[in-house]
C-alpha cells in the first residue's frame, strides 16, 4: 500500500510538471467537432510563426461558457476563446475579455472589421469584445419524394402552407408532415414563428428601454400553433422529449421516409445528407432545402455563430491576436474549416452551395436578423431561451393550458426586463 | 437463508416455474440495455441508432483509437485506483480510530463524516473550482484525485467502520501486550483479516468516481489528462452526435470495471456480510 | 511525563482521524460554507470577481415562494426520492432472494448471476440513460416493439413525452442503474443468516411468509436502514438521470431540486440563489437524516461504536 501510494505520487508529480517551455504557449478552446482540421490548420500558424506554439482544447458547448467563466474569473483560462455570438456581450460585462479596439493596434482585418457580420453582437459598452468568426442559421428541409406522393407540387410558403401539407401528407401517405424537436430547442421554430408575425420576445420599447413584443393572447396563439400538430397526431407525440433537431428519433424517420418537412441548421442537414448517401449508394438524394415559412410578413430565422474572444488574462495579446488574425483567414475556411460558413460578407459571398442545401443559402443571405434586442435587453439569451422553451413545452404536452403557459412565460420575462 | 426440502408435484413445478420466470426477467430486465449498447457499438450506426447496411463492424471502435480514447481509460482508471485506494487507507485509519478508541464527541464525529454527504456536489463545483485554481491544481491529476478521495471517503469509512466492529478486540490487544505499536497492528495484524471489507469500500469508491463528471469537467482542460466521461461527452456535438463512436466508447467505459471486479466479487459478498450486517 | 492510557488512546484516535479531517474540511466545510455565504448574496457567473451584494434572505424567500417550489418539492420527495428508493429496496430484495435460492445453486447459475447483477451497476449514468432513452422510443424501441407484439397496447406508448408515463419511465433508469447495489449488500446480508434458526422456524412449523418475517427479516433490517438512508441521500441530491434522460420536461413537469439548481446556476447563472436551493437541500436531508437514525440507525449505529 505505501509503494503504491508512493508511485501514486511520484506518477502525479511527473504528469503535472511535463510540457516543454516555448517562447509562447498559447491555448486555443475550440468547441467544434472538426479538431484534427483545426489542429492541422494551427500547425501551419505555428510554421508561420516560429516561437509561438499553440495547444488545441475542447469542450462540450453545453458547459463552454460556465466553464471560461469560472476560469478567467480566477486569472485563468485558455488566451483565445471559442464562443457563441450571445455570449460575447456577456464576457465583456464579466470583464473576461479585451477588446478588440485596443488589439487591432497589434494589426488590422485585410477587408477591415465592417465587413464582419453580427458585429452589433459584439457591442458592449461603445466598444466591440470580440470577432464574429462562423455563421449558420436554420432552414427547412423537404423529403421531395414523400413530397410527391402525397401530390404537393410545389413547396409551403406560410405557416398555414405547413400545416395544411402535414395534414394532406398524413391522409395520403403513410408518413408524417411537419415534425419539430418539442423540447429545449423548440425555441428556433417558436420565435420563427412569432418574427414571421411581426413579434417577437424581447423587442426594443422606443425609448431607450426593452419590453416584451408580444401580448399573451399572441404568444398563446404561437403556442397552438405548434400545438395542433402534437393534438391532431400530424407530429408524434415523442417530440416532447426532443430537445434537439439531431436527435436520432427525427433523423431516423428523415432517412427512411417516414416523415416529410423538418427544420434545423446547415450542419445537421449535411450530416443527414451523408448519412443518406452512405445507406444508399448511388441512389439519387430525395431532399431539398427551403426558406422557412412566412407569417403575416417574411419569413425571418435568426443569424447565429461562432465569436472568437481574447481572454483579459493572456500573457501575450499580440501572439493571440495572431492567432485570431490567421482563424479568420480565407484559407482557413477554404481548407481546413470548410463545413462552416464564415462571418464575413466578402467570404460568404464566394461560397459554392450544393443544389440541395439552396434553401440554407438563401435563408443566410436574405432572411436572417440577430438577436440583437434579446441580448442587449441583458435579460440573457440562455435564461430567455430556457424559459421560453419550457412554457411552449408546458403548452405542448399539456400540463397547462397555452394561456396559462404564456401568461407565465410572460410574468417572468418581464421579471428579468425589470431587474 | 436457503429452503432445504425439496418440494415435490405440481406446487414444486409451480414454484420453480415461477423461479425460472423470475430467473428469465432479471436477466432480461439487467442485460437488455447493456446489449443493445454492445449492439450499437458494433453496428454501422452514424446519425441514428438505427443500423444503415447489415453486417458487424469494428470501426466503431477503430475510431476509438484515432481518437486517442484509450489516453481517456488509462487516464480514468489511474485517477480511479489512485483515489480507491487513498481513500480506502485513510478510512482504514479513520474506522480504527473510530471503532477503537473511546473518546469525547466520537458521535458527533461520525456525524459530521456522514454529514458531508447531505450537500448536493453540483453546488459545490464553483467553490472547489476556485479553492483548486488558488492552490494550483488546475488541469492537475493530483487535484482531482484528491477530490475524489474526498468525494467516496465518507462512505469507505461508514464500511469499514462496520467490518471493523466484527474483528475483535482481543486480537490488537494481544498484538499490543507483545509491544507491537498502533500502526504496527493496522498493518500487520488488522490489514490481513481486513481485506474483504477493503474490497467492499474500494468497489463503492471505484465505482463512484468512475462516471463522475462535472467535477472532471472544471478541473480538466488539456486533451491529455481527460477522464472518461470527458471523452465520452466529446462526442456529442452541438448539431450531431456520434453515435458509433458514442456506444463503443460506452463499452470500453464499461468494460475495464467489469474485469476489475469479477476477481473480486466473491471478496466483495464475503466483505459486505461481514461488514454491513455485524 | 506519562499519559494516562485514556489521554494516549485521545492522541492516537486524534492522529488516525486527521486526515479524514482535513479531507472534510477541505472538500466539505469549507465549499459549504462558502457556498452559505454566497446563498445572502446576489452574485453570479459575470460578477465572480468582483462578488455579489449581500440581500439577506431575499433568495431564500424567492425560492420558497415561487409558484413552481410546490411541484418541485413534491417531485423530489415523492416521484424522484421515494418511488425511486421503495422500488430499489423492493427489487433489490427480491434479487437477493432469488440470487439466495437453492434454485439458481441446482441449475448451477449462481456465479453467473452475481456477474450479471456487476453489468448494470459497472455502467456509468449517461450511458445508462442513452441505452433507456432508446429501448424506450416509440417507433424503434425493443420495449414497444415487445408490447404491440403481445397485443397489450395497439399504439406505441410515448414513454418519456406522455405525463402518465414520464416518471415511472425515468424510475426505471434510476432503479436499473442503482438495485444492483442493494441486492449485492441484501445478499451479503441474507448469508450470514445461521441456517438452523429457519430450520427451527421451519420445525416449529413457521410458513414460508413467517419465517421470512420472523426470521429473515430481522437480520435484514440493518442493511435496509442504512441502504435506505444512503439511496434517499444519493437519489435526493442527484440531477444526472432526470437531466441526460427528460431535460427536467417536458416543459417543466419532471423538474426536481437538483436540475433546478442546475438551470438556475448554469443557465440563468444565479450563483447566490442556487446556492440558496442548495443550502434548503442541505438542510431538508440533515433533517431527514437525524430523523431517520433516531428512528432505525441511532441504536444500530451505537452498537457499531460501542
Amino acid at each position: 500500500m505505501k509503494n503504491l501510494l508512493k508511485w501514486t505520487v511520484t506518477a502525479t508529480v511527473a504528469l503535472s510538471a511535463s510540457g516543454a517551455l516555448a517562447d509562447t504557449k498559447l491555448t486555443f478552446r475550440f468547441n467544434d467537432s472538426e479538431r484534427e482540421e483545426m489542429r492541422a490548420a494551427l500547425d501551419k500558424f505555428e510554421a508561420a510563426n516560429p516561437g509561438i506554439t499553440v495547444e488545441l482544447q475542447t469542450i462540450a458547448w453545453n458547459n463552454a461558457r460556465d466553464q471560461f467563466l469560472r476560469e478567467a474569473s480566477v486569472g485563468r483560462g485558455p488566451d483565445v476563446v471559442h464562443i457563441a455570438f450571445v455570449w460575447t456581450q456577456e464576457m465583456a460585462e464579466a470583464g473576461v475579455v479585451l477588446p478588440i479596439e485596443g488589439l487591432t493596434r497589434y494589426g488590422a482585418f485585410p477587408n477591415g472589421f465592417e465587413d464582419f457580420i453580427a458585429t452589433d453582437l459584439t457591442v458592449y459598452e461603445g466598444q466591440h469584445w470580440g470577432v464574429p468568426w462562423s455563421a449558420d442559421t436554420w432552414a427547412m428541409v423537404y423529403r421531395t419524394d414523400v413530397l410527391e406522393a402525397a401530390g404537393i407540387d410545389r413547396l409551403p410558403e406560410t405557416w398555414d402552407d405547413l400545416l395544411a401539407d402535414s395534414r394532406a401528407i398524413q391522409a395520403s401517405t403513410d408518413s408524417i408532415g411537419f415534425a419539430f424537436p418539442g423540447a429545449d430547442q423548440v425555441w428556433f421554430p417558436f420565435n420563427y414563428y412569432l418574427w414571421s408575425n411581426g413579434l417577437s420576445i424581447v423587442t426594443e420599447d422606443g425609448a431607450g428601454g426593452f419590453e416584451i413584443g408580444a401580448t399573451v393572447e399572441e404568444l398563446a396563439e404561437a403556442m397552438d400553433y405548434f400545438r395542433t400538430y402534437v393534438d391532431e397526431g400530424l407530429a408524434p407525440r415523442s417530440i416532447l422529449s426532443v430537445g434537439v433537431p439531431h436527435d436520432p428519433a427525427l433523423l431516423q424517420p428523415l432517412l427512411d421516409g417516414s416523415q416529410a418537412i423538418a427544420v434545423m441548421p446547415t450542419n445537421t442537414y449535411r450530416q443527414l445528407l451523408s448519412a443518406f448517401e452512405e445507406a444508399n449508394p448511388g441512389a439519387e438524394v430525395p431532399f431539398a432545402s427551403g426558406v422557412m415559412m412566412a407569417g403575416s410578413q417574411e419569413p425571418q430565422t435568426h443569424l447565429g455563430g461562432r465569436t472568437l474572444v481574447v481572454n483579459s488574462n493572456t500573457k501575450d495579446p499580440e501572439a493571440a491576436w495572431a492567432l485570431v488574425q490567421f482563424l479568420t483567414g480565407a484559407d482557413l475556411f477554404e481548407e481546413y474549416y470548410s463545413n462552416q460558413f464564415p462571418a464575413q460578407r466578402t467570404l460568404l459571398d464566394q461560397i459554392e452551395y450544393r443544389p440541395e442545401e439552396s434553401g440554407f443559402a438563401d435563408q443566410l443571405a436574405n432572411y436572417t436578423r440577430t438577436w440583437g434586442a434579446y441580448a442587449d435587453s441583458g435579460a440573457g439569451v440562455g435564461q430567455l431561451w430556457n424559459l421560453t422553451a419550457r412554457a411552449v413545452a408546458t403548452s405542448l404536452s399539456g400540463q397547462s393550458s397555452s394561456v396559462q403557459a404564456a401568461e407565465g412565460l410572460v410574468a417572468e420575462v418581464q421579471r428579468l426586463l425589470d431587474n | 437463508m436457503s429452503i432445504n426440502v425439496q418440494k415435490r408435484g405440481l406446487a414444486g413445478l409451480i414454484e420453480n416455474g415461477g423461479l425460472a420466470l423470475a430467473f428469465a426477467l432479471f436477466i432480461i430486465f439487467l442485460l437488455a440495455p447493456a446489449f443493445f449498447v454492445f449492439k450499437g457499438s458494433v453496428e454501422n450506426i452514424s446519425i441514428s441508432l438505427v443500423a444503415s447496411g447489415g453486417g458487424l463492424t469494428l470501426d466503431n471502435y477503430a475510431g476509438l483509437i484515432r481518437d486517442g480514447y484509450f489516453r481517456y481509460v488509462f487516464n480514468s482508471l489511474y485517477i480511479c485506483i489512485a483515489a480507491t485506494s487513498l481513500a480506502c487507507l485513510i478510512s482504514l485509519f479513520a474506522a480504527y480510530g473510530l471503532s477503537r478508541f473511546r473518546f469525547p464527541g466520537r458521535g458527533f464525529v461520525f456525524g459530521a463524516i456522514m454529514g458531508g454527504q447531505f450537500f448536493p456536489w453540483i453546488i459545490l463545483v464553483n467553490p472547489l473550482f476556485i479553492f483548486f485554481a488558488r492552490a494550483g491544481l488546475i488541469n492537475s491529476h493530483l487535484g482531482l484525485i484528491l477530490c475524489y478521495t474526498a468525494f467516496i471517503t465518507p462512505f469507505t469509512i461508514y464500511l469499514l467502520v462496520g467490518y471493523l466492529t466484527t474483528i475483535p478486540k482481543s486480537l490488537d490487544e494481544a498484538a499490543l501486550v507483545d509491544g507491537a505499536s498502533r500502526i504496527q497492528v493496522i498493518f500487520l495484524v488488522i490489514l490481513p483479516v481486513m481485506w474483504p471489507g477493503l474490497v467492499a469500500a474500494a468497489t463503492f469508491g471505484f465505482l463512484q468516481s468512475w462516471s463522475e463528471y462535472l467535477l472532471a469537467l472544471a478541473l480538466i482542460t488539456e486533451n491529455e489528462l481527460k477522464t472518461i466521461p470527458l471523452g465520452l461527452s466529446q462526442y456529442f456535438g452541438d448539431v450531431q452526435i456520434n453515435w458509433g463512436a458514442v456506444m463503443a466508447g460506452s463499452v470500453v467505459a464499461t468494460v475495464p470495471t467489469l474485469l476489475l471486479f469479477l476477481p473480486l466479487q466473491k471478496k466483495l459478498v464475503a466483505g459486505l456480510t461481514a461488514g454491513a450486517v455485524k | 511525563m506519562t499519559l494516562s492510557p485514556m489521554a494516549r488512546d485521545r492522541i492516537s484516535a486524534f492522529w488516525m482521524l486527521l486526515p479524514t479531517f482535513l479531507l472534510l474540511f477541505a472538500f466539505y466545510l469549507y465549499p459549504t460554507l462558502y457556498n452559505l455565504e454566497l446563498s445572502f448574496t446576489d452574485i453570479t457567473l459575470l460578477q465572480l470577481r468582483q462578488g455579489g451584494k449581500n440581500v439577506g434572505f431575499a433568495n431564500y424567500v424567492e425560492f420558497l415562494q415561487s409558484s413552481s417550489f410546490l411541484d418541485i418539492a413534491i417531485n423530489t420527495v415523492f416521484w424522484l426520492t421515494f418511488v425511486s428508493v421503495s422500488m430499489m429496496l423492493i427489487l433489490g430484495l427480491l434479487m437477493a432472494l432469488l440470487l439466495n435460492s437453492q434454485f439458481l445453486r441446482r441449475i448451477r447459475m449462481t456465479t453467473v448471476a452475481r456477474l450479471i447483477l456487476l453489468v448494470p451497476w459497472a455502467t456509468p449514468p449517461v450511458v445508462a440513460v442513452i441505452a433507456w432513452r432508446w429501448l424506450f422510443d416509440p417507433k424503434h424501441g425493443a420495449i414497444n416493439e415487445f408490447l404491440m407484439w403481445t397485443g397489450l397496447i395497439s399504439d406505441p406508448i410515448t414513454f418519456l413525452a406522455d405525463l402518465a408515463t414520464v416518471w415511472p419511465a425515468i424510475n426505471t433508469i434510476i432503479i436499473w442503474n442503482s438495485t444492483p447495489l442493494v441486492a449485492v449488500a441484501l445478499l451479503a446480508a441474507l448469508q450470514t443468516i445461521p441456517e438452523e434458526q429457519i430450520e427451527a422456524a421451519e420445525i416449529d412449523g413457521a410458513t414460508r411468509w413467517q419465517q421470512f418475517r420472523f426470521v429473515v427479516l430481522p437480520y435484514l433490517m440493518p442493511t435496509l436502514s442504512i441502504l435506505g438512508l444512503m439511496s434517499v441521500i444519493w437519489t435526493f441530491n442527484n440531477f444526472v438521470y432526470v437531466w441526460l434522460a427528460t431535460g427536467a420536461g417536458p416543459g417543466t413537469y419532471t423538474n426536481v431540486l437538483a436540475t433546478e439548481i442546475y438551470m438556475r446556476a448554469f443557465i440563468d447563472m444565479r450563483i447566490g440563489y442556487s446556492s440558496a436551493i442548495g443550502v434548503v437541500m442541505a438542510v431538508v436531508m440533515a433533517i431527514f437524516g437525524s430523523l431517520y437514525f433516531r428512528f432505525f440507525g441511532l441504536m444500530n449505529m451505537q452498537e457499531k461504536l460501542g
